[in-house]
């Protein structure tokens, strides 16, 4: 695990704090940008936020104090509910490569709408699966399977996806945007794959302008 | 293990032991957590994995955190206990759970991990290093973790993780032979592929490489990785001494 800039997590609490917590565009969320996001957003909603070491009061980011040891089931990067980053992200060559030929039986995806779509009538086959990922979806039941399933999976199981069947990164973006699929452990996974497109233009609401010397 | 790395101690060669120094900054980190942490636990329960372990045998490239394990049953038993002196010692953001810990220090994090080694442990005793006298974990469980639980389980690729497979081809290749037979050929020529795949991508994955010793392998670091995931002999998981899955529930069908 990288480390933790600590610095970096304080300058994108304050620019948080200029823009009302708009997103900023000119790049995927970094660990800092998540936790100063995670210490924003639940700032304003746990009753007692200097007692529980949340927010600007917090030893992370107002830089004083002791910390507040948290138990918690999963890091703040994995279980933070985010959406990936725009499709046009995913359009390089690491991302749009498909490793193997398609499974005929598509076992996995079979496999995993079993497994976590199991009670629902009607759930989709392996490979209604593979053509939604594939193809993309055609309306919001297809949408509301195809999220349910993403956020029930393991995240382990994430990776081989593109390992069983023919399925790439950007298939597997392009279910989780139009899904409207929002799981910190699968757009970090999903967001090392990006790379800025050609032409993109970087918005950075909240963002001071450099400070400029007397010359 | 080479024992000429020149992160090795005087002290450490005069005894004929392995001993190194954790070179800055984080031998910083270590300064400030290790103490707490000596204060709960034996020194024997932990042990400096990661990035730092494998540069204060090389120095081969800068890193900037620190990563422990600690066996599982000490840690539930200790963890909040240590998180309160962790706290106490300026640490300023302690979050843990099921068998993890992760704090941020002035100087940059540690991460304590708990997940059972991966392969067999030899009987001869392990490198330490000097100021604390803790064990750093062996070079082959270094990588075989990398291999295994980061790239292979967890489908994460930083460009770290490929200098490092890079540097012990150089510098301990019996290690990552060790490493890779933490995998079966089917998991190694997948994470080959996907490895290749990201071509000139691969040296921008996760945090920028810094103070490599080998600038050179940078400009086709994936194709070199890919390869030497593929190629390198590997005796297969069940003579690693298992299958790297730590039991846990499996999402895939059988």
């Amino acid at each position: 695990m990288p480390p933790l800039d600590i610095e970096a997590v304080r300058d994108e609490f304050r620019r948080l704090d200029r823009c009302d917590g708009a997103w900023r565009t000119d790049r995927a969320p970094t660990r800092e940008d998540i936790h100063a996001r995670w210490h924003w957003q639940t700032e304003r909603i746990v009753r007692d936020p200097l007692a529980s070491g949340i927010g600007r009061t917090s030893a992370l980011i107002g830089g004083k104090g002791l910390a507040v040891p948290r138990d918690e089931g999963n890091p703040v990067e994995k279980r933070f509910r985010y959406p990936p980053m725009p499709l046009e992200w995913f359009d390089n060559a690491p991302a749009r490569c498909v490793l193997r030929e398609p499974d005929p039986e598509h076992r996995l995806l079979s496999h995993l709408s079993g497994k976590h779509l199991a009670g629902y009538t009607g759930r989709p086959s392996g490979a209604e699966l593979f053509a939604w990922f594939r193809d993309g979806m055609k309306d919001d039941d297809e949408r509301a399977w195809m999220c349910e399933l993403l956020q029930d999976i393991r995240e382990e199981t994430y990776p081989q996806l593109r390992r069983r069947d023919a399925l790439s990164i950007r298939h597997i973006a392009r279910a989780a945007l139009e899904s409207r699929t929002r799981r910190g452990a699968l757009s970090r996974w999903l967001n090392q794959f990006a790379q800025k497109p050609d032409g993109w233009t970087d918005e950075v609401p909240g963002e001071l302008p450099p400070v400029r010397s007397k010359a | 293990m080479d024992g000429r790395s020149p992160g090795r101690t005087a002290a450490g060669a005069k005894q004929g032991v392995s001993e190194f120094e954790i070179i800055a900054p984080a031998d910083a980190i270590l300064l400030q957590i290790a103490p707490p942490l000596l204060q709960v636990l034996d020194r024997e329960d932990i042990a400096i994995g990661g990035g730092a372990a494998l540069a204060a045998r090389w120095r081969h490239r800068r890193s900037t955190d620190v990563d422990l394990t600690v066996p599982r049953s000490v840690f539930e038993r200790e963890a909040e206990r240590i998180a309160v002196l962790l706290r106490e010692a300026a640490v300023m953001d302690v979050q843990h759970g099921r068998g993890w810990m992760t704090g941020a220090c002035a100087d940059g994090e540690f991460s304590i991990s708990t997940t059972a080694p991966l392969l067999p442990s030899p009987a001869e005793s392990a490198d330490h290093e000097g100021r604390f006298r803790l064990a750093l974990q062996r070079t082959a469980e270094i990588l075989g973790r990398k291999l295994r639980l980061r790239m292979y389980n967890n489908g994460d690729f930083v460009s770290r993780d490929f200098y490092d497979i890079c540097t012990a081809h150089e510098r301990d290749p019996s290690a990552l032979d060790r490493a890779l037979s933490t995998l079966t050929e089917d998991m190694r020529r997948e994470i080959a592929q996907e490895i290749g795949s990201l071509g000139q991508h691969a040296s921008r994955m996760g945090r920028p490489l810094t103070g490599v010793h080998r600038p050179e392998w940078l400009d086709d670091l994936a194709d070199r990785t890919g390869r030497l995931v593929m190629s390198r002999f590997a005796i297969g998981p069940e003579a690693a001494g298992g299958d790297g899955s730590g039991g846990s529930k499996s999402d895939h069908p059988t």
